[in-house]
């Protein structure tokens, strides 16, 4: 009887502990993809993999499935104060799906260690031009 | 046409499984010079469709635990609601200027876990 209470507790403590987990990550990545418009991914994927042991292509699947409705609801909130440019989304999204096809392909054949490091270097000019301006 | 030519861009990147949003922001913010607060409202556009399609197909693929998918996505929503309002009111040089910094943040994380994947090896 006291093992079990024991054990109960145990497991109580856990699944509390692995609900507040989801709680900060999901508050987090909701309120940086709202703040940004993007990023949201870069957060959501190595905290699936390094927070709740998923594999990286579940957290993939996962991220894009949870990003979607923080997309939408932003995406009104964005809308309603006229921030939208639908031409430039349109023109934008047609390179997107022709790139985005392309790129799922390649991925499968190239070594991104390369890759990661232009991504890096990339993120660093845009940031320091993006502060200088 | 540049447009569309940043839009290839930031589809391969995301294709590649790298955050090809934050890429297409920058181009347009760098290089279109197009309002901080308008990129990264395109950029919302663009992601909708394409993670539709993603979804579906991770959907039947059963690659989706729903029990800590569900309650994250609607965290996230609720959390999307607030940064999209400060996103909306505060003014476009600081939103530019948070956004260069949450960018060096990944810059970081990137460079340690490069470093863990391909130098450290443990």
């Amino acid at each position: 009887m006291e093992n079990i209470k024991k054990e109960n507790k145990i497991f109580n403590k856990s699944k509390i502990k692995n609900n507040m987990k989801i709680l900060l990550v999901g508050l987090i990545t909701g309120i940086l993809s709202g703040l940004f418009a993007s990023g949201g991914g870069l957060v959501l994927v190595p905290a699936f993999v390094y927070i709740f042991k998923l594999t990286e292509k579940q957290a993939r699947a996962m991220s894009v499935f949870c990003i979607l409705p923080m997309c939408i609801t932003s995406a009104i909130m964005y809308n309603r104060t006229n921030y939208i440019d639908w031409k430039l989304g349109i023109l934008c999204g047609i390179g997107g799906i022709i790139g985005g096809t392309i790129g799922a392909k390649l991925l499968k054949k190239i070594n991104d260690k390369y890759l990661i490091l232009i991504f890096i270097a990339f993120l660093i000019y845009a940031s320091v031009s993006m502060l200088r301006m | 046409m540049i447009e569309t030519l940043s839009g290839i861009i930031s589809g391969l990147v995301s294709g590649m499984g790298m955050g090809g949003g934050t890429i297409l922001i920058t181009i347009l913010v760098c290089f279109l010079n197009i309002d901080q607060k308008i990129a990264q409202a395109t950029n919302l556009i663009f992601f909708i469709p394409t993670s539709i399609v993603a979804t579906i197909v991770n959907i039947k693929n059963k690659e989706i635990k729903w029990k800590i998918a569900m309650p994250i996505a609607i965290l996230g929503s609720i959390g999307a609601i607030l940064g999209a309002y400060v996103a909306t009111i505060i003014d476009v040089g600081i939103l530019r200027k948070l956004f260069a910094i949450f960018l060096i943040l990944i810059a970081i994380f990137e460079a340690y876990s490069w470093y863990k994947k391909y130098i450290k090896k443990t």
